[in-house]
């Protein structure tokens, strides 16, 4: 399908659009120039996201495997604003481990999940997300396997911040999207998204009528009752801020890093530093 | 002289600390010093030892039989008496040294108490490897200020004063004084494993990020850049797992950091999709395989030139890479600078193959000149690109201009998928053609790169070799010059042929000497010249290659 003069490689009707039309709107609203963002992907639709925008730095790297490239490229270089786009799963499935340890990790990263509970680009097998019970071509007899809570697992270890929104309130998706990567430390945003052409059971309108707005007093930094709200899945399904926990991040501890010129740019052609590591062998 | 020094006990005996004490006294007197490990993979109970080679001239590689004896153990003497399919190491010259409290009950041996006194003096057990060192310099004719001496530089300061006492009474034993061993001149040498010679080569590099799991071989590495993290402001950063590590490496590198990883096979194994991904993204990185008996889990602690094959065909797809295989320790120090110039230059992947017998036995080296590194890590400078710029822009060689992110102000875009001259993905089929072609056309420019392989000996007996069999291969072939002659490698892809080509030709029996079953090199050679190596000597028990061992299988082969 042809948008903003270019091909773009999703269905028509796709909750990718909606998703593309809000990362164009935070790139324009913002006020630091493109080239300081770097977009990083792995492989699926949701992946094909960075090549959509214009001016940033794009890293598309392998199928599972976004999230220890962000993070080694926030590392290398911290003045780069690092945001991962990229499908649920890429992220809960092949990605898994680096998931978890990202989390634990804390590199002050963004990673913006596009949730359609499918696998899109293999063509409608189950992904990690997809409820119990639903047939597609590879699970003839129905998915077995219990669902992957991606928000409780966060809250569980200590994400240091997590959210929930729906590409059908592109307001909630930008507010929720912004605050992501304002937070400083390692953000984990869940993106509620259709799949027109694979997935028939959680579709547009089936969101639509679940999502629910967090409610004003809602407190993110009480980690029990985030717990309990992100186990919330079925009539309700709670979007916004989850849970906010502001803690040291690996760039904060390291001390490398930590009110450091960016790592990249520590190069030197100078060889008497480096005398030193002969002197201890001798 | 030359002289062979083992030291054998169960793991957590302090092996290490004698070792070390001895290795260190020698260094110090002005010796060529080589010293392995061999240690079974647990950390209490098992063997655990050292061999010290101490000679006026350079070797890299031990030889079997033991001069000097120090079992701390009963349980280890299997492992050095003939058995097992390998021969004794102990003959009839071997002298052998003893603590009363060992359990060793050899005829001939010399039991002194150890143990005893050290509790007496120190009132700690393990000064007993002081006191056994005393007698060790004793018996090597090494005066007792020069043991005072290494002692202080090896002994932790808090535990120093305490086991002076110990190594007093240990020289003053009655021992035989069996060799003499004068102070010699040996100024601006080193002692240095693998490990930290490719460890200090990759700081010397500008390596600012490592990334790894740690596995044994390969673990001297990581710990030896973490031991210096703090001093150059170098992040390490232990991973999740190999394949969270590889992909780092590509992240960083990407964003312009020089970085290292290392691992041994089973960890590469899980790093084969991220080679691929700076094949076809043309991220420099480099990555260090040190290699172990495989398949699977292997013999995690001992030694095979067994990766050869795999890691010159790991990924998928076509893309180019470099493969270097240090002959020796010094030589890994020059071969990583080579292996970061190559990789920046060509935008590839770098893979040094290592492995347990180069990673773990220090040698003596000469010092590096450092003054002779140059160092480029070949980003773009302003002008040499066209703007618009497109990372993969199509050049004559293959090659294009690399910026990183905010180099300058145009944004870098790469990507995994195939893609045009922008970076963005594209299914077009022309221009498919043109990438691969660009991402492959570069492997003759690094064709060019690569040295000649060395060539000692002039005897009719070609022995070919790659790697860390170079030390017993040059030892055998320095013996028996004019009946053997070795030419050697130490990069192996992309293959240099013309001199190997030359000295086959010559030759009137070809044998290849490697460390694995199937002879991976000559099945390179092979593909590579359409010469076929019929005669091999193969080892793959774990051990490391050896002059005498070579010699013997040359000698069923009739040759010598
Ligand atoms: C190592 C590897 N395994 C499998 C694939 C095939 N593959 C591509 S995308 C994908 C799943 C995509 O699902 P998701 O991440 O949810 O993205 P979506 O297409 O739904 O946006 C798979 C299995 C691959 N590219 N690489
Ligand atoms: S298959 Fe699904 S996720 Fe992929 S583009 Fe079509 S609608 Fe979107
Ligand atoms: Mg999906």
């Amino acid at each position: 399908m042809w948008k903003n003069g270019m091909d773009i490689a999703w269905c028509p009707g796709c909750g990718n659009f909606a998703l593309l039309d809000t990362v164009n709107h935070l790139l324009e609203t913002s006020e630091m120039p493109r080239n300081r963002f770097l977009y990083v992907s792995g492989i699926g639709q949701a992946a094909k996201l960075p090549h959509y925008l214009k001016g940033v730095n794009v890293f598309n790297g392998l199928h599972g495997r976004a999230l220890p490239v962000a993070q080694a490229a926030k590392i290398a270089n911290g003045d780069l604003t690092v945001v991962v786009h990229s499908g649920d799963g890429c992220n809960y499935g092949e990605g898994g481990n680096h998931l978890l340890a990202a989390m634990r990790r804390n590199v002050d990263i963004t990673l913006i999940v596009h949730d359609n509970q499918i696998y899109g680009l293999t063509k409608g097998q189950a992904s990690p997300t997809t409820s119990t019970g639903t047939t597609t071509v590879a699970q003839t007899l129905g998915v077995m396997l219990e669902p992957f809570s991606p928000l409780a697992t966060a809250v569980a270890l200590d994400c240091s911040f997590v959210a929930r929104t729906f590409v059908g309130d592109p307001e909630h998706m930008a507010t929720t999207m912004r605050a992501a990567i304002r937070h400083h430390g390692f953000s984990l945003v869940d993106v509620l998204q259709q799949c027109v052409t694979f997935n028939k059971v959680n579709t547009f309108d089936w969101y639509k009528e679940r999502v629910q707005k967090l409610p004003e007093d809602y407190d993110p930094m009480d980690r029990q009752a985030a717990f309990a709200k992100a186990l919330e899945w079925g009539d309700h399904i709670p979007i916004g801020v989850l849970y906010v926990h502001e803690r040291p991040t690996y760039g904060d501890l390291h001390p490398a890093l930590h009110d450091k010129p960016a790592l990249w740019q520590s190069w030197t052609t100078d060889m008497a530093p480096y005398e030193a590591l002969l002197d201890e062998m001798a | 002289m030359d002289i062979s020094i083992t030291i054998s006990g169960e793991a957590g005996q302090g092996v290490k600390t004698l070792g070390a004490l001895v290795a260190r006294v020698l260094f110090d007197r002005g010796y060529y010093v080589l010293q392995d490990e061999s240690y079974h993979s647990r950390i209490r109970g098992g063997l655990d030892a050292t061999t010290i080679r101490a000679s006026d001239a350079l070797h890299y590689a031990v030889q079997p039989l033991i001069d000097l004896f120090v079992p701390l153990a009963s349980s280890v003497l299997p492992y050095h008496l003939a058995g097992n399919g390998h021969e004794s190491e102990i003959g009839p010259s071997t002298r052998m040294l003893c603590d009363t409290k060992s359990g060793v009950d050899l005829p001939g041996a010399t039991r002194i108490p150890a143990t005893e006194r050290a509790i007496a003096l120190a009132g700690e057990a393990r000064a007993a490897n002081v006191f056994l060192f005393g007698a060790v310099c004793r018996m090597l004719g090494i005066p007792l200020e020069a043991a005072a001496a290494a002692t202080r530089k090896v002994l932790p300061v808090r535990i120093l004063e305490k086991n002076l006492p110990v190594l007093e009474e240990g020289y003053a034993q009655p021992v035989m004084e069996t060799w003499s061993l004068p102070a010699r001149k040996l100024s601006h040498h080193l002692l240095a494993n693998a490990s930290q010679s490719i460890g200090a080569a990759a700081i010397v590099a500008g390596v600012r990020f490592y990334s790894g799991y740690p596995m044994t071989p390969s673990s001297g590495i990581m710990n030896y850049l973490a031991a210096h993290a703090e001093q150059y402001g170098i992040v390490v950063e232990q991973a999740e797992d190999e394949t969270s590590a590889a992909n780092m490496a590509v992240g960083a590198s990407y964003a312009g950091v020089r970085q290292m990883v290392s691992t041994s096979g089973g960890g590469f194994a899980l790093m084969v999709e991220a080679l691929s991904l700076a094949g076809m993204t043309e991220t420099p990185i480099v990555i260090v395989d040190a290699q172990r008996p495989a398949p699977a889990t292997g013999l995690p602690t001992r030694t095979e030139q067994g990766d050869l094959w795999f890691v010159l065909h790991a990924g998928h797809g076509d893309f180019v890479r470099y493969l270097c295989a240090p002959r020796t320790a010094e030589d890994a120090f020059t071969l990583t600078l080579k292996a970061y110039e190559l990789s920046s230059k060509y935008q590839i992947p770098a893979v040094i193959l290592s492995d347990q017998q180069l990673a773990d036995t220090l040698v003596t080296v000469p010092r590096w000149e450092l003054g002779e590194v140059h160092l480029d890590r070949h980003l773009a400078e302003p002008g040499s690109y066209h703007e618009p710029y497109q990372r993969y822009a199509l050049t004559p060689s293959g090659v294009s201009p690399r910026l990183v992110p905010l180099q300058t102000d145009w944004p870098v875009i790469v990507d995994s998928d195939e893609h045009d001259e922008a970076g963005h993905l594209t299914e077009d089929l022309d221009n498919r053609e043109r990438m691969v072609g660009k991402r492959i056309h570069r492997q003759r420019d690094l064709l060019s790169n690569m040295g000649d392989p060395l060539v000692l000996g002039n005897g009719p007996t070609l022995l070919v070799g790659w790697g860390s069999s170079f030390g017993a291969l040059e030892e055998l072939v320095l013996d028996h010059p004019a009946d053997l002659r070795l030419v050697h490698f130490n990069e192996v892809w992309p293959l240099k042929t013309e001199r190997l080509l030359a000295q086959m030709e010559r030759a009137r029996l070809v044998v290849a000497v490697e460390g694995n079953a199937t002879a991976q090199f000559a099945q390179l050679i092979a593909r590579e010249t359409g010469k076929r190596i019929k005669h091999t000597v193969l080892r793959y028990d774990g051990r490391p290659m050896s002059a005498a061992y070579i010699e013997g299988k040359l000698h069923d082969l009739e040759v010598i």
